[in-house]
């Protein structure tokens, strides 16, 4: 009936496994608890953190908006003339690395008007067809004319509407007129707000313009600056790149904001927090450890035990509280890029840091497995 | 498998005074023996010490095969603890199980010992019933039913009866120590009915054996 047996016997790793997969399974309220616990500890803060990258970036972008990453480059001053800039250098910027986007623009001092607007006066300024990119119009430079919004709402006039812009003659030009041209209205304010209500006319300027305006990438924001001194020179004089958007130690740095901001660090708190919780469901199951040990199961079986157990629970958690996190995020109005990437970086950083504590509470050396199965 | 004993002397590191003092004792291959004596008199540490649940101080312990061939108790026995020791959400037979992978059985084979075994102690019927829902008496019978399912030679069991009643323990008690030469059996009791059953009846007193009685080896 029961053949004596002597010989040592050691677990396989995968009965240990199967062993630790019905403990999950059949664990009820612990098991319960460990994956509930996951899927909030790993939502929550992604969900947090998503909705302040969301929010970061936002600012940004509004401050981008506004002129941010935007040089206005001008002349050198000489004898109180302001020299001018190299219109086809200016223009060409636009094709170096970090460079979005440049223009140049010539300030004619003109006012103009809508021959369909009566009244409808505006500063009318000449720029390179790079000003299109510069303000996010779509199609071709010739035969439109750009409107502030500012002019738009004055007005009326929307996008795509046929106008003739008429440019009133100063001391310098005589008075002129587009033809019938096409409206683009474009938010001007990347390039100040004296441009509110103004009228920009793409067209072929001579080989000198008053300003360029050099957009750039967040990340060579500086380094472009420090070339376009050197680069928009004229008459052997360095041209003057100034920020559009005066910045401090006091305004925002959003890089270094992104970078510091304390709640990408709560996947080290939610770590913590599910690795001490496994660590309290094993000491309170120190017994049936203990049973295991009094019927062969040494170290590397109890390992793979727990961690089997472990790792089907936290699974769990974690795609629960993947999706939690990525639905709660969007649907607190966060953006889908921050929401995945962040999302995924707290669900897989919590699952390894807590995992490393999982396997070190797993080494810890138990007590006698007398006590062990006594403290019951 | 024969066990011996030589000397063996324990003091709990928290106490002051030895528990046990200068043992030692032969059990048979194949014999039942009781360990008996008043409460504190050292019985189950004796038994602790004998399954490696407590490490030995001094003395020695061994299992001693029909070749002569020498093994750690902790390889060969199993237990039955005076408190109920069974993991309370799995299944009686998953419990049972446990008792037979330790001898490498397979999950199928494991399984037939689980119904098998706890067939032999009343609980035929009962092998999907988590263990916490058992009474005190039916989950001390699981965990013998799990003892015997491991196939070592040797059971250490500590009042494996003693919350069962007169009829259930005899039964259990038979199916525990089974036929002489099956296995070795070393019984820590208060009760005289599962001395008297034994081969071997030792008596300790203030941690020394002051009884030897093996009318029936």
């Amino acid at each position: 009936m029961s053949p004596a047996s002597s010989r040592r016997r050691t677990w396989p790793l995968s009965l240990a496994a199967r062993e630790g997969h019905a403990t999950a399974r059949t664990g009820r309220w612990t098991s319960a608890i460990v994956v509930i616990a996951t899927t909030w500890l790993i939502a929550a803060p992604a969900i947090a953190d998503a909705l302040g990258v969301t929010r970061l970036m936002e600012a940004e972008q509004d401050w981008i908006d506004a002129g941010g990453h935007v040089y206005v480059v001008t002349g050198a001053t000489v004898d109180g003339d302001q020299l001018p800039i190299p219109t086809s250098v200016c223009e060409s910027l636009a094709s170096y690395d970090g460079v979005e986007a440049s223009f140049a623009l010539e300030r004619s001092g003109a006012t103009g008007a809508l021959a369909s607007v009566p009244g409808g006066r505006a500063s009318v300024y000449s720029a390179t067809s790079g000003s299109l990119p510069f303000l996010g119009v779509d199609g071709d430079p010739r035969g439109i004319a750009i409107l502030s919004t500012g002019f738009s709402e004055r007005t009326g006039v929307l996008d795509d509407e046929t106008i003739e812009v008429i440019r009133q003659a100063t001391d310098s030009t005589p008075s002129a007129r587009t033809g019938l041209v096409s409206s683009r209205v474009a938010d001007t304010a990347p390039m100040g707000d004296e441009f509110d209500g103004a009228l920009l006319v793409p067209s072929l300027l001579g080989d000198t313009a008053d300003v360029c305006y050099v957009a750039t990438d967040a990340a060579r924001h500086q380094a472009v600056g420090d070339i376009l001194p050197g680069a928009l020179a004229y008459d052997g004089r360095s041209a003057v790149a100034a920020d559009r958007l005066y910045s401090n130690e006091f305004t925002v740095d959003y890089a270094t904001a992104y970078e510091d901001r304390p709640l990408r660090w709560l996947w080290i708190a939610s770590a913590l927090a599910l690795g001490l919780m496994w660590a309290l469901v094993q000491w309170f199951r120190r017994s049936h450890t203990a049973i295991y040990a009094t019927f062969g199961v040494r170290t590397p079986a109890r390992l793979t035990m727990q961690f089997s157990e472990w790792a089907l629970l936290a699974l769990a958690g974690a795609a629960a509280g993947w999706a939690l996190g990525i639905t709660g995020a969007l649907a607190l109005g966060a953006r889908t890029n921050p929401a995945l990437t962040i999302v995924s970086a707290h669900t897989a950083l919590t699952l390894v840091g807590a995992t490393l504590i999982v396997i070190t509470v797993a080494l810890k050396p138990t007590g006698t497995l007398l006590n062990a199965l006594k403290d019951r | 498998m024969r066990l011996t004993a030589r000397e063996i002397s324990f003091t709990y590191p928290s106490g002051d005074h030895e528990v046990l003092s200068q043992v030692t004792f032969d059990i048979p291959d194949g014999a039942s023996a009781a360990i008996i004596g008043p409460s504190g008199s050292g019985k189950t540490t004796l038994l602790s010490l004998m399954g490696h649940l407590l490490p030995l101080q001094s003395g020695s312990i061994q299992a001693v095969d029909a070749e002569g061939a020498e093994h750690s108790l902790a390889d060969t026995a199993s237990w039955v603890l005076q408190t109920v020791s069974l993991l309370p959400d799995r299944s009686a037979a998953d419990n049972v199980m446990i008792g037979a992978y330790s001898d490498g059985a397979s999950r199928a084979d494991a399984r037939a010992r689980a119904r098998d075994y706890l067939a032999q102690v009343g609980l035929a019927g009962r092998e999907d019933e988590p263990a916490r829902i058992l009474s005190g008496g039916e989950a001390q019978r699981v965990a013998i039913a799990r003892a015997m399912a491991s196939h070592r030679p040797i059971i250490l069991a500590d009042e494996p009866t003693g919350q069962l009643d007169a009829t259930t323990s005899a039964s259990v008690l038979e199916a525990m120590i089974g036929a002489h030469g099956q296995r070795t059996v070393v019984i820590v009791t208060h009760d005289p009915a599962v001395a008297q059953r034994c081969d071997l009846v030792l008596e300790l007193r203030d941690g020394r054996i002051v009884g030897h009685s093996g009318a029936r080896v």
